[in-house]
């Protein structure tokens, strides 16, 4: 049955929607393109510079508080990095989509054998890619960081390192269904940026009014902001990519492996899933400049 | 037997809010032809250009192409197609040659190097091929578009303003290279507004004003069918002649050039005798007398001023 179905779907999916020859080609020009720019080296750079300040003030505290075990030193840089390289991959995404579309490039190669998906999709195997060089240059930086600061890398950290392509792909699945949506480049840019901050902001609020003390009566509008917070927070941290970072790095870290599987995992269908949303809404809004 | 038009549209229509850009268009583009496709800014040239490949949907109507419609098979359908757009797209961090090898992985051309390295030297691109695309002149990337079209030896080339930005030398070297790929049996739809150039290349044309198809046929049957020119030379010209002949129910336009008088007629009929009486009743002295076939300039002018309604409400088959 299953055989027979994918005899009917799969040549009317080659038809109409995707071949590979042209996503191959497409994914290689994305990549030789990042990584003959600066843009990517940057990212990493910033990524391993808030390592490195962490990671001192980690060694300040050790030496000033007398603090003798730190359990997993990279957590935070590990954190830190997960966020802004989700940041910066979500940002590219829209940027380069909507930059295609405005200059007519995408426009052209719609003329040929590329659908909406397969250009969607190449972007999106492209920027993996580039995620996982990227994971690479900051896993040979935390190396040398702590081999220069003698704090260890454990092997979870590095699990940790290799397994956020997922939560990566999924943020560069953001930056395409918000540049599928919007046309043009600096209002995709500004939305992915609000996304992410409002995000952010939100757990950030979250998080300060958990350790607010409720007044003593009976409804109090304290409680009542914390639920409201609370429930903002678990929509965005399935919505928006940061809450997968968060919640791989909590399962790998405590090597809890019930979790991290599906936590390993699960980023990589919320990436599919937005890249259908991108190619709707791409559809929509046409690929004319 | 003939086989089905390479391109074909039916009832094909393009609306954006209440502006009909493109209204019931029923456009055929037999195999093995070059087909100007003609009309002034604005007309739907370019929307209708966009329907038949997909980029744009019709709001109504339908596109055939090689007899299949485009919605069956989209993608194995436009890899038959080579497209030069007006404003088309070079990748300009890239080089000639690079932009070219990416086109080719993009269409699976086999051996690619040596299909790039003909279409570069053919184009006259050779010795820049290394130089990035956005040192090119507007004219070398309008020669890379089309080297790009031609890649994947397309069966159908669709273009829209394939000369513009090329000197004189480049115009006469890409018309070559049109003509010897039409006779190598590709079918050629060109979108231009330099109407000596389609007049040089199709063999029957389409024009456009409004969404609307006034006109399509080969050029010869348009020309005649949008009337005759005839110079008479007359021997003391004097205005009233100009508006005597102007006031007859056959002509179109009466223009004075010197001893000259250029008379347009509205259709194909040779009307020499009636004029000769005309000028003879109003005390001219007729000196010589001539049929010139019209330009398509002419022709298309004639069409295109005209009351669009009256022509949209007559058959567009000339």
């Amino acid at each position: 049955m299953g055989i027979l179905v994918a005899r009917r779907v799969i040549p009317v999916a080659r038809d109409r929607w995707l071949r590979w020859p042209p996503v191959a080609a497409m994914v290689r020009l994305d990549l030789l393109t990042a990584l003959t720019s600066l843009t990517p080296y940057a990212a990493a750079a910033a990524v391993l510079a808030l390592a490195a300040l962490l990671l001192q003030n980690d060694l300040h505290r050790i030496r000033e508080d007398g603090l003798l075990v730190r359990g997993e030193p990279f957590a935070l840089p590990l954190a830190a990095a997960g966020f802004l390289l989700a940041l910066v991959l979500a940002t590219w995404a829209a940027l380069a989509v909507a930059r295609d579309r405005e200059q007519g490039a995408l426009e052209l190669l719609c003329y040929g054998p590329v659908s909406p998906a397969a250009y969607l999709l190449a972007r999106l195997v492209g920027l993996v890619l580039l995620a996982a060089v990227l994971l690479l240059v900051v896993l040979g930086g935390f190396a040398l960081l702590s081999a220069a600061t003698g704090l260890h890398l454990g092997l979870r950290a590095v699990l940790v390192l290799l397994l956020m392509t997922g939560p990566l792909a999924g943020a560069a699945g953001v930056g395409l269904a918000v540049a599928g949506a919007v046309r043009r480049a600096r209002p995709a840019v500004l939305a992915v940026l609000g996304l992410a901050l409002g995000g952010m902001g939100l757990e950030v609020a979250h998080e300060v009014l958990a350790r607010l003390p409720t007044p003593d009566f009976h409804v109090s509008p304290v409680q009542v902001v914390r639920w409201a917070a609370f429930l903002l927070s678990r929509v965005t941290g399935w919505a928006l990519p940061f809450g997968y970072v968060d919640r791989l790095m909590g399962a790998v870290l405590r090597g809890d492996a019930a979790q991290a599987l599906p936590a390993a995992l699960v980023p990589w269908l919320y990436a599919a899933v937005l890249l259908a949303l991108g190619t709707v809404a791409l559809e929509r809004t046409g690929v004319r400049r | 037997m003939t086989g089905p038009p390479a391109v074909e549209t039916r009832g094909l229509t393009r609306c954006y809010g209440d502006l009909v850009a493109v209204r019931d268009l029923d456009l055929r583009v037999e195999v093995g032809e070059i087909y100007g496709f003609l009309g002034p800014n604005g007309a739907g040239k370019t929307t209708t250009l966009l329907m038949l490949l997909g980029v744009v949907a019709p709001s109504a109507g339908r596109v055939l192409l090689w007899g299949q419609p485009l919605a069956a098979d989209p993608l194995g359908l436009r890899a038959r197609i080579g497209v030069v757009g007006e404003h088309d797209y070079v990748h300009d961090h890239l080089t000639g040659e690079e932009y070219l090898r990416f086109f080719a992985a993009l269409y699976g051309v086999p051996d690619p190097a040596a299909r790039i390295g003909a279409l570069l030297e053919r184009l006259g691109l050779w010795e820049f091929r290394r130089l990035r695309a956005r040192d090119y002149s507007r004219g070398m990337k309008q020669k890379l578009a089309l080297a790009r079209a031609l890649l994947h030896r397309p069966a159908l080339l669709i273009l829209d303003e394939p000369v513009s930005g090329l000197d004189p030398q480049g115009v006469v070297e890409v018309r070559r290279l049109l003509l010897e790929l039409n006779a190598a049996g590709v079918t050629i739809l060109i979108s231009s507004h330099l109407l000596s150039e389609v007049e040089r290349t199709a063999h029957r044309v389409g024009i456009m004003h409004r969404g609307r198809l006034l006109r399509q046929g080969p050029l010869s049957a348009l020309r005649l069918e949008s009337g005759q020119a005839v110079e008479i030379e007359v021997a003391h010209p004097a205005p009233h002649l100009g508006t005597a002949l102007a006031a007859l129910p056959f002509v179109h336009r009466v223009e004075t050039e010197g001893r000259r008088l250029v008379v347009t007629t509205v259709d194909g009929e040779d009307r020499r005798a009636a004029l000769s009486r005309a000028v003879a009743d109003a005390g001219g002295v007729i000196v010589g007398m001539r049929v010139r076939e019209r330009t398509l300039e002419e022709t298309f002018l004639q069409v295109t001023e005209a009351d669009v309604d009256r022509w949209a409400s007559s058959s567009p088959d000339g």
